[in-house]
C-alpha cells in the first residue's frame, strides 16, 4: 500500500478535520522498575498533531507532563515543574501531581496506575525548540524525563541524478565498470526506484548535492530491499549490501562542514519486493526524507523510536524473598554478589573487597548478557538511583592513627577471608568474613518500598574480637554534613550508629566502631534524597 | 541434490534394505544399535527450568543435585526410581556463579563455582539451601568469561580438586589460571599441577588417580584426557609464572620448545606428563568434559572400572580403557553412546549404577539442538558386542571383547586395519594430524576362549595415536561390533609381553 503524499500535506496544514484515528501514533512505555520512559526523544514538526499512547508497565503510578522550555531557555528536563508538583504534598495524589494552571505545562496525562494506559492527542507547538516531558510523581523526575524536539524538516537535494543499470545480482556490482541502461536528472529531487515500473533485476546509482545549513553532526538513514550503500563525499557511510527485506532502518552519524556535500547512493533489486528509504537529520532539523517512499516505521510522525533490544531476562525478587546474582557487575570486583530485595532495594556486596560498592533502586538485574551465548562482560544495575559507595578500596582496615592513608584499591583486599553467607526465611543473606582474629557478620535490612518511593536500607556490621584500630570505610565521594548526618554526592543520606564517624578530606567517610571487649555493631542507614 | 539409485552391493546395506522390507520381525537380526543396550531417559522438566547442567552429584538419600551455568542448584527426587516419569525437579539454591561441579561429603553439597568452592546445606529442612560456606577461594579471576573452574568429587584422601582455565587461550592473568589446585579437608589450598589450558571436567580412575580433560588449542593439537600427577606440568606454559606462589613445588618445568613433538619434549622436560589418551579432534568429539569411572561392579554393564568421558560439542559419551606402562598412563578411547539433546558437561554415576548426564549448548553450539538437557543413562541388561580392552604389547595389541568372537573372521589380519599419527606440540592454536603412518597387522591370534585376539603389528610408533578399525570382526551370531574403532595413544611400548 502506498500512502498518498497528499496525506502528509494535509497534516502539515494543520487541518481541523483530521480524525484522531488518522493521527501518527507515538507509544511511550515505562518499563518495570527502571524509572524511565522507554522513549527519551520524540521528534515532531511544528504545529502537527500526534497521538501519544502512554503505557505504564511499572508497579507504581506515573504521569507524563509536557512542558514548555524554562524561562531562561535552558533544558531543565522539566525539573522545575516537577519540584513545584511535589509542593502539592497531600493534595498531590488528588491533582495527579499536576500543579494547576502552571504556565509551563501545555499537555499532560492523568496519573496512570500500574499496568494501565492512557491516550493523549498532542497539538505540537508552532515554535521550534526542545520541550521536556517529565513524570511529576515525587522522586521520579531525575530519571524519568525526555524531550520532544519540535523542528522543521531539513533541506532536500539541491540536484539529484540517476543512472539505471540492468542485471541480476546478489550483491551490489561495481557500477563504475558497467554501462548504464539510462540516466538523467530526477525532477522531484527525491530518490525513486520506480522509474520505469521495473520490479526485478536492476540497479540504480543516485548522485546529488545536500547542503548542510551549518557545521555539525548529521545522521543519515537508509533502508532497502535489496541491497544499498551510501557514500558521502566519496566516503562510505552505510553498507546495507546483500539480499534482504527493508525491515531495519540503518542509521549512521557523520560530521559535516557547512555547505554542499556530494552524496552517492547505490542500490540493486534482485527479485521479489523492492523498496528504498533514504533520509537525513541535522542538528536543527528533524528526520527529513530524501526518498519518495516512506519507511513504515517513519509514518508515525514521531522520529526516534525506542531502541529495539533483544528480550531481556530480568530477575525479579518475588514472594517477599530476596534474590542473589553472582557474576561480573560493573563497579564491583569480580567477586561481587548482587542482592535484590523485594522492596526494590538492591546492593552489591563485594566478597573480594569486603565492601558495599553499589546500591540502587527499583529493578534488580537483567541476566541476559550473562545467560546467553558465552556470557562475557559486566552488567549494569537494571534499576535507577545507582550510588557508587566505596570504589575499589577494601571495606575495612586497621589504621595506625586516624590520619593514616586507607589501603590502596585492587581486585582483592589483602588479609581478609570470605567465609560465606547464611540465608534467613526471606532469603536475606548475612555475609561473614574474617580479618585476622576479627569476625564480621554483615547484613542489609531493607525498609520502605520503591512503589511508595520511600525505600531505604541499613547496613549492619557485627564485629567480634575486633581490635581498637579497626575502621570501616562506609562511603567515598563528595560528602557534606548536616544536622542529621552525611550526604553523599547530593544523592544519599547516610546516618551512622554504633561507631564514631570520621570524615576525611571531605570525601571519605570512615567509622570506628564502639567496642566492648572487642565486640561491637555498626549500623549505616542509607536513604536516597530527591524523592 | 540427487544421486543415482544403485542397487546396494555390500552386506550391511542389503541387510538394512531387508529389514526395511520385512520389518523388525525379520528373520535376519537387525544390526545392533546403541539404544538396544543403553537407554537415554530424559528427566521430566515440566516447569521448564533452565537445566544448563555443569555439575552432577547423587546424595546418600538418592537425590540428584544438578548445578548450572546460571548459578542455580536443582534437586531431583525420584531420579533413581525404575520409572523416571515420577522424578521431580526443584530449585535448591540460586545466586552462585557458573557452577561447574558438585560433590557430596559429610552432609554438605560442595559446589564448584567460578570464584570459589562453596559448601551448601539445608539447615531448616525446607528443601532449599540456607547455609553457604566458602571452602576455598585461593585463586584469581578478572572478569574474563573464559576463566572457568571445574571441581572434582573428593579424592581418596578427601581432597577436592579445582582445575582452572587460563584467561582466554594464551594467557594467565590471575593467580593459578592454568593450574589444578587441591583443597584439603582442613581447608588448605595446595597448587598441585601447572600447564593446563582449558579444562572441561575432572575425575578419577578406578585406582583413584586424578584425570582431567583439556580442549584443543595452544599446546594441545587435539583434546585429550590427562593425568594430574601431583607436581606435573601439562604442557601449556602460560601459567608457570605462578610457581613463585606455590612454595610446596620445589621443581618447576623448563619452557617447552615450540613446534616439536610431545614424545620428544617429554624427554627434555621431566615434569611434562603426556596426555594419557588423545581424544582425536573432529573424530570422537571437539570438547571433552566430565570424567566418570564405572565403579558399580557390573550394574552398568560389562565395563566395570572403565572410564567414561562426556563431550559438549558432539553431545556423546566416550569410553576409555586405561593402563599404565613404564610409569605413564595410556590407553584407548571408544565411542560409547551418542544422541544426547544438548552438549554434555556434567556427569555422575549413582549407587544403583545409572549414569546421569546433562549440559548446555550455549556459546559453542552442540549436536542435539536443545538449549539444555538432563538425562539418565540406563543399561538395558543386554551386553553389546564391543571391544572391551585394548592392551599394548611389544609387537602390537591384545584386544579383548565382551562376547566370544567368530574365530574365523577374527583370525584374519584383513579383518583389521590400522593407521597412526600424532599432532605437533606447539603454541599455535590446535593443528592438523601429522606424521601419518600405516602400521600393518601381520597376524591375529584368537585366544582359546574366543574373547581376545592378539594382533601382531609391524610399525608401531611410540607417541602416536593408533587407530584400530576392526571392521571384519563378528560375534557368534554374525553381528559386527557395535563400535568398530579404537584410538590407542601409545605413550610407551612395553618391553615385554603382558
Amino acid at each position: 500500500m502506498r500512502v498518498s503524499p497528499f496525506f502528509y500535506l494535509f497534516l502539515a496544514a494543520g487541518s481541523a478535520v483530521v480524525r484522531a484515528d488518522d493521527l501518527p501514533v507515538v507509544e511511550i512505555t515505562t518499563p518495570q522498575g527502571q524509572m524511565k520512559y522507554d522513549r527519551p526523544v520524540i521528534v515532531a514538526k511544528p504545529g502537527s498533531q500526534l497521538k501519544i499512547v502512554f503505557r505504564n508497565n511499572d508497579e507504581m503510578p506515573h504521569n507524563i507532563v509536557f512542558c514548555r522550555p524554562a524561562a531562561d531557555g535552558a533544558n531543565d528536563k522539566g525539573m522545575a515543574v516537577a519540584q513545584e508538583a511535589w509542593t502539592l504534598a497531600e493534595k498531590g495524589m488528588e491533582l495527579a501531581w499536576i500543579p494547576p494552571n502552571h504556565p509551563r505545562i501545555w499537555a499532560h496525562s492523568k496519573l496512570v496506575a500500574a499496568h494501565q494506559s492512557e491516550e493523549i492527542i498532542l497539538k505540537v507547538p508552532e515554535q521550534a525548540g526542545v520541550y521536556p516531558y517529565v513524570c511529576t510523581f515525587p522522586g521520579h523526575a531525575m530519571a524519568m524525563n525526555g524531550e520532544l524536539r519540535v523542528a522543521e524538516a531539513g533541506p532536500g537535494f539541491d540536484d539529484v541524478s540517476f543512472r539505471l543499470y540492468l542485471g541480476d545480482w546478489s550483491q551490489l556490482p561495481d557500477f563504475r565498470s558497467l554501462k548504464p541502461h539510462r540516466e538523467g536528472p530526477l525532477k522531484e529531487k527525491l530518490v525513486d526506484i520506480q522509474l520505469e515500473g521495473m520490479t526485478e533485476h536492476f540497479g540504480l546509482v543516485f548522485e546529488g548535492t545536500l547542503t548542510a545549513p551549518e557545521e555539525g553532526n548529521y545522521r543519515f538513514l537508509l533502508s532497502s530491499d535489496d541491497g544499498s550503500r551510501l557514500f558521502v563525499d566519496d566516503k562510505q557511510v552505510i553498507d546495507n549490501n546483500g539480499v534482504h527485506p527493508a525491515n531495519d532502518v540503518r542509521n549512521e552519524g557523520v560530521k559535516l562542514s557547512k555547505g554542499p556535500h556530494n552524496v552517492r547512493l547505490e542500490y540493486f533489486e534482485g527479485s521479489g519486493q523492492e523498496e528504498l528509504y533514504f533520509a537525513w537529520a541535522g542538528p536543527k532539523f528533524s528526520e527529513t526524507a530524501l526518498s519518495k517512499w516512506i519507511h513504515p516505521s517513519r509514518r508515525d510522525g514521531g522520529g526516534d523510536r525506542p531502541q529495539q533490544q533483544p528480550p531481556g531476562m530480568p530477575l525479579i525478587p518475588k514472594d517477599g524473598e530476596a534474590l542473589m546474582y553472582r557474576n561480573f557487575i560493573a563497579g564491583a570486583s569480580s567477586r561481587g554478589i548482587a542482592v535484590g530485595y523485594p522492596n526494590g532495594v538492591n546492593v552489591v556486596f563485594d566478597a573480594g573487597r569486603f565492601s558495599l560498592p553499589l546500591i540502587w533502586r527499583g529493578a534488580f538485574v537483567d541476566a541476559r548478557q550473562h545467560w546467553t551465548d558465552r556470557g562475557g562482560g559486566e552488567i549494569q544495575p537494571l534499576g535507577f538511583g545507582t550510588v557508587a559507595l566505596t570504589g575499589d578500596r577494601p571495606g575495612l582496615a586497621r589504621l595506625k592513627d586516624a590520619a593514616a592513608p586507607w589501603p590502596a584499591g585492587g581486585p582483592r583486599a589483602e588479609g581478609i577471608q570470605f567465609l560465606g553467607y547464611q540465608l534467613d526465611a526471606k532469603r536475606f543473606p548475612t555475609f561473614r568474613y574474617r580479618m585476622g582474629e576479627t569476625l564480621v557478620a554483615e547484613r542489609i535490612e531493607p525498609a520502605g518500598d520503591y512503589k511508595t518511593s520511600d525505600e531505604r536500607l541499613s547496613r549492619r556490621l557485627r564485629l567480634v574480637q575486633a581490635p581498637e584500630d579497626l575502621y570501616v570505610r562506609v562511603a567515598a565521594g563528595a560528602m557534606k554534613q548536616d544536622g542529621k548526618g552525611w550526604i553523599l554526592n547530593d544523592a544519599l543520606r547516610i546516618g551512622i550508629e554504633g561507631g564514631e564517624a570520621l570524615l576525611r578530606d571531605g570525601n571519605e567517610l570512615l567509622v570506628r566502631p564502639v567496642l566492648a571487649s572487642g565486640t561491637g555493631e555498626i549500623t549505616v542507614a542509607m536513604e536516597w534524597l530527591n524523592r | 541434490m540427487a544421486e543415482p539409485l544403485n542397487f546396494p552391493t555390500n552386506l550391511i546395506m542389503q541387510r538394512s534394505l531387508l529389514s526395511l522390507l520385512l520389518g523388525t520381525a525379520a528373520a535376519i537380526a537387525a544390526d545392533p544399535k546403541e539404544s538396544d543396550y543403553y537407554e537415554i531417559q530424559a528427566i521430566p522438566n515440566p516447569d521448564n527450568f533452565a537445566l544448563e547442567t555443569g555439575g552432577l552429584e547423587v546424595a546418600p538419600d538418592g537425590s540428584l543435585y544438578a548445578t548450572t551455568r546460571r548459578g542455580e542448584v536443582y534437586r531431583v527426587t525420584g531420579a533413581e526410581d525404575a520409572d523416571i516419569s515420577g522424578a521431580k525437579v526443584r530449585l535448591y539454591a540460586q545466586g552462585l556463579h557458573e557452577a561447574l561441579g558438585a560433590a557430596w561429603k559429610d552432609g554438605w553439597l560442595y559446589v564448584q563455582q567460578r570464584p570459589e568452592v562453596t559448601r551448601l546445606k539445608d539447615e531448616d529442612g525446607d528443601g532449599r539451601a540456607d547455609v553457604f560456606e566458602t571452602v576455598s577461594d585461593a585463586w584469581g579471576l578478572n572478569g574474563d568469561y573464559h576463566e572457568y573452574a571445574f571441581g572434582s568429587k573428593p579424592d581418596r584422601d578427601g581432597n577436592f580438586w579445582t582445575v582452572l582455565c587460563l584467561t582466554g587461550s594464551f594467557g594467565s592473568d590471575d593467580p593459578f589460571r592454568g593450574w589444578a589446585l587441591r583443597v584439603t579437608p582442613d581447608g588448605k589450598t595446595i597448587p598441585t599441577c601447572s600447564g593446563i589450558r582449558s579444562p572441561g571436567g575432572i575425575g578419577f580412575n578406578a585406582e583413584g588417580d586424578v584425570f582431567y580433560t583439556d580442549n584443543q588449542g595452544p599446546w594441545n593439537g587435539s583434546s585429550s584426557l590427562k593425568w594430574l600427577k601431583p607436581g606435573s606440568f601439562q604442557g601449556h606454559p602460560a601459567g608457570n609464572k605462578w610457581y613463585e606462589q606455590a612454595p610446596d613445588l620445589k621443581e618447576r618445568p623448563i619452557e617447552p620448545i615450540d613446534n616439536t613433538r610431545m614424545v620428544k619434549e617429554r624427554e627434555r622436560n621431566p615434569l611434562l606428563v603426556p596426555p594419557a589418551v588423545m581424544l582425536p579432534h573432529g573424530r570422537v568429539g571437539q570438547s571433552p568434559t566430565a570424567i566418570v569411572t564405572d565403579l558399580s561392579g557390573g550394574k552398568f554393564g560389562p565395563f566395570a572400572n572403565q572410564m567414561f568421558v562426556a563431550e559438549q560439542c558432539y553431545s556423546n559419551i566416550e569410553r576409555v580403557y586405561l593402563e599404565k606402562i613404564d610409569g605413564l598412563y595410556q590407553g584407548a578411547v571408544f565411542m560409547f553412546r551418542e544422541g544426547f539433546g544438548s552438549g554434555l558437561i556434567g556427569m555422575v554415576q549413582s549407587p544403583k549404577g545409572h549414569f546421569f548426564a546433562g549440559g548446555s549448548d550455549r556459546g559453542w553450539g552442540a549436536r542435539g539442538g536443545k538449549p539444555w538437557c538432563l538425562d539418565r543413562i540406563v543399561w538395558t541388561g543386554k551386553v553389546p558386542f564391543e571391544m572391551h580392552e585394548m592392551r599394548a604389547q611389544p609387537d602390537g595389541f591384545t584386544v579383548t571383547f565382551t562376547q566370544p568372537v567368530d574365530r574365523e573372521a577374527a583370525a584374519k589380519p584383513a579383518s583389521y586395519t590400522m593407521e597412526a599419527w600424532t599432532w605437533a606440540f606447539r603454541g599455535e592454536y590446535g593443528g592438523p594430524e601429522v606424521d601419518q603412518t600405516k602400521p600393518v597387522v601381520k597376524a591375529a591370534e584368537v585366544a582359546a576362549d574366543g574373547k581376545s585376539v592378539r594382533l601382531r603389528i609391524d610399525g608401531l610408533v611410540k607417541g602416536h595415536v593408533h587407530l584400530l578399525k576392526a571392521e571384519g570382526v563378528r560375534n557368534g551370531d554374525g553381528q559386527p561390533l557395535l563400535h568398530r574403532e579404537a584410538y590407542y595413544t601409545l605413550n610407551n611400548i612395553p618391553a615385554q609381553d603382558r
